[in-house]
């Protein structure tokens, strides 16, 4: 197996109950390599206010890109399963930097590796805080790999109610309100009546988190107007403006 | 169904066992590593089949003949439309595309390697198509990898083509190697990124040099494409577009996007021109064509302006968007929620010009492991040649992105 497929292997075990809803793309170049990496230690991320791992919450770290994934392994040597959903594709001098994901990803995967986690613990879908950051998507010639996650990204509440998981955790540095996509899937939740928290990590505090109904909920061709929202000066992959019709995700004829 | 072009009505498919468990967590890995399979779960639903399609030889055969005569009619009707600017505000495209395709009847792109792929459903009424994708087709990664790696669990049946291998050698053909090519898509999509991967691993391997880039690239000199991108800057032999024509209309002045409509001369496989035939309003105007277009009208259900089709009251009766791709935004009573259904009908009556009301037709299931299925079989031309299919299968009649992705192949 390639060194890239053993750490998707680790991160995504055969096992365990959300290995379904991991991305592979952050796994798919060779920097994902376990092997190579030096393995990490375990870090001691400090979480007030986190759920215990056999109760009702699914967590989401919404993080900068190593952290993000360095608070994923914290996370699953409390119990929690880690599910890396970083999304962002891959590209020479892109605007936002997946090697480091990777790398991460890979210096992790040793150590969890040797934590004992249980099929059906816990999820904590790790999701890169940066993902659709304005700083240098508009210089001329960058890769533009800015990206946002959407409700098919997640399980549904249906299915999350049907594992037992009432509440969802979002755990933020600096924020206390959800980002715009990421709001999209907490509002389908919490119609759904499930509980939402967030912590924020810079002021240790953990508030309820009512989730309002996002602006383009359920629009048509909503990644693209989140993207294209972004950014009006059109160096990456996309126009300033799709017209309205109905859509999923991406292009796909 | 005109007298012309008829169908056979004998089932084509093959009944076949689903993978084991085991068996299928193999597979779903090597989809995801060896086919850039990056996509394989869409919300609570994995959507890697875990069986192929399996369709008897003479079906596949017939099949072939119709894609085949389907991608000859399309060639003729889009050099017509080219000549024909007066009907292009009838097709329900933006209007800057269409100022823009109005410049391709004296200086049409040059276009090489077409590919195209036509949705195929095996119906009441024999075959039938839902559409035909002309402008950027996709799925070529799961069309020529899925077969490769589950054809061993089905000895007995063989794969129906490699259309990626197909596409690379039309590609080398209008742009022998050593070349430099441009495969140009939306970016920050994994999804589309997944088979540009794809296919530039493939055309490396052919000795061409692939570039992955967006459309804001590219730049253009005389006619002539040039990437400008921070990691590669250069005159380019050919592009490759996987992004969509009507999004081109979007991107800035500036970035030349004109040029793929019209005035390249750099091969692009497809031209945007391609948008002409890809609009859900094409048949529209079939009546005011030359070319004859009698696959088409055989397999193509009957279409109409919204205005003049009873789909409010009759569920015969569907809507689907000018512009619309994979199954999304279509109205069919039964199967659209109430809610989905309301908007749709709104946004039908208000901007009619950008809807077709099309006749509703049955297809028949196929049984998997003791569930009822509904294939699509997408058929791929390159050069008006089939290249191979890609399989969908939907627990319900309508192909959308929830529908599993699954290997085709054919037996005795």
């Amino acid at each position: 197996m390639a060194p890239n497929q053993d750490a998707f292997a680790i991160w995504a075990p055969e096992d365990a109950l959300w290995t379904e809803w991991a991305k592979p793309v952050a796994f798919t170049t060779a920097i994902t390599d376990a092997a190579s990496e030096t393995p990490v230690a375990v870090p001691a991320v400090a979480i007030p206010g986190l759920p215990e791992s056999w109760g009702e919450a699914a967590i989401i770290v919404d993080l900068p890109g190593e952290e993000a994934v360095m608070t994923g392994l914290a996370l699953a040597a409390r119990g929690f399963r880690p599910v890396p959903l970083f999304n962002g594709t891959i590209g020479p001098n892109a605007v936002i930097d997946v090697d480091q994901i990777t790398r991460a990803l890979g210096a992790a995967a040793v150590p969890l590796s040797q934590l004992s986690i249980k099929p059906d613990a816990r999820p904590a879908f790790l999701l890169d805080s940066r993902r659709s950051e304005l700083l240098g998507a508009g210089e001329p010639g960058r890769y533009d790999n800015r990206w946002v996650v959407l409700p098919q990204d997640f399980p549904s509440a249906v299915f999350l109610g049907s594992r037992g998981i009432r509440e969802t955790v979002l755990i933020q540095r600096g924020e206390s309100r959800p980002a715009e996509d990421l709001s999209h899937v907490l509002y389908r939740w919490h119609q759904a009546g499930i509980r939402m928290r967030t912590i924020d990590l810079v002021t240790g505090r953990t508030d309820d988190l009512r989730v309002n109904r996002p602006s383009w909920f359920r629009a048509a061709w909503y990644v693209a107007i989140a993207l294209l929202g972004l950014r009006r000066s059109n160096v990456g992959g996309f126009g300033s403006m799709v017209p309205e019709q109905t859509a999923r995700s991406g292009f796909y004829g | 169904m005109t007298k012309d072009v008829r169908t056979s009505a004998i089932s084509p498919w093959i009944g076949v066992e689903p993978l084991a468990d085991a068996e299928f967590l193999q597979l779903r890995r090597r989809a995801i590593f060896e086919c850039d399979k990056w996509d394989p779960q869409v919300g609570d639903a994995c959507v890697i089949a875990r069986y192929p399609l399996v369709m008897k030889n003479a079906a596949w055969a017939e099949v072939v003949g119709l894609a085949e005569a389907l991608a000859r009619e399309t060639r003729m009707a889009e050099a017509e439309l080219v000549r024909r600017p007066d009907l292009h505000d009838r097709l329900g495209l933006p209007r800057a595309m269409r100022h823009a395709l109005r410049e391709a009847e004296t200086a049409s792109p040059a276009g090489a390697a077409r590919i195209i792929r036509f949705d195929f459903h095996f119906t009441t009424d024999g075959w039938r198509i839902s559409e035909g994708n002309i402008d950027v087709p996709g799925g070529l990664n799961e069309a020529s990898g899925f077969p490769a790696i589950i054809g061993s669990h089905y000895p007995w049946a063989e794969p129906v083509g490699d259309p990626a291998a197909a596409y690379v050698e039309a590609i080398a053909a209008a742009a022998p190697p050593p070349c430099v090519v441009a495969l140009i898509h939306a970016t920050a999509y994994s999804d589309d990124q997944q088979m540009m991967t794809y296919v530039a691993r493939r055309l490396e391997a052919r000795g061409i040099s692939a570039h992955l880039a967006s459309p804001s690239h590219l730049r253009w000199r005389d006619g002539r494409a040039w990437l400008e991108a921070a990691w590669w800057a250069g005159p380019l032999d050919m592009i490759v577009r996987f992004f969509p024509a009507e999004w081109l209309a979007q991107l800035p002045k500036a970035s030349g996007w004109r040029a793929l409509c019209a005035g390249s001369r750099t091969p692009i496989s497809n031209p945007a021109t391609a948008l002409l035939t890809q609009s859900k309003r094409f048949p529209l105007v079939w009546d005011d064509l030359a070319t004859p277009l009698p696959v088409w009208r055989a397999l193509l259900p009957e279409t109409r302006e919204p205005r003049s089709a009873p789909w409010r009251t009759s569920a015969d009766w569907i809507l689907k968007p000018a512009l619309g791709r994979v199954g999304e935004g279509i109205a069919m009573a039964g199967l659209t929620g109430a809610a989905d259904w309301r908007k749709i009908a709104r946004n039908a009556t208000w901007w009619p010009g950008h809807w077709v009301a099309q006749r509703r037709f049955e297809v028949l299931p196929i049984e998997i492991g003791g569930v009822a299925r509904y294939p699509c079989l997408g058929v791929y031309t390159v050069d008006e040649r089939v290249a191979g299919a890609y399989g969908r299968l939907a627990s319900r009649p309508l192909i959308d992105s929830h529908a599993e992705d699954a290997a085709v192949l054919a037996a005795a």
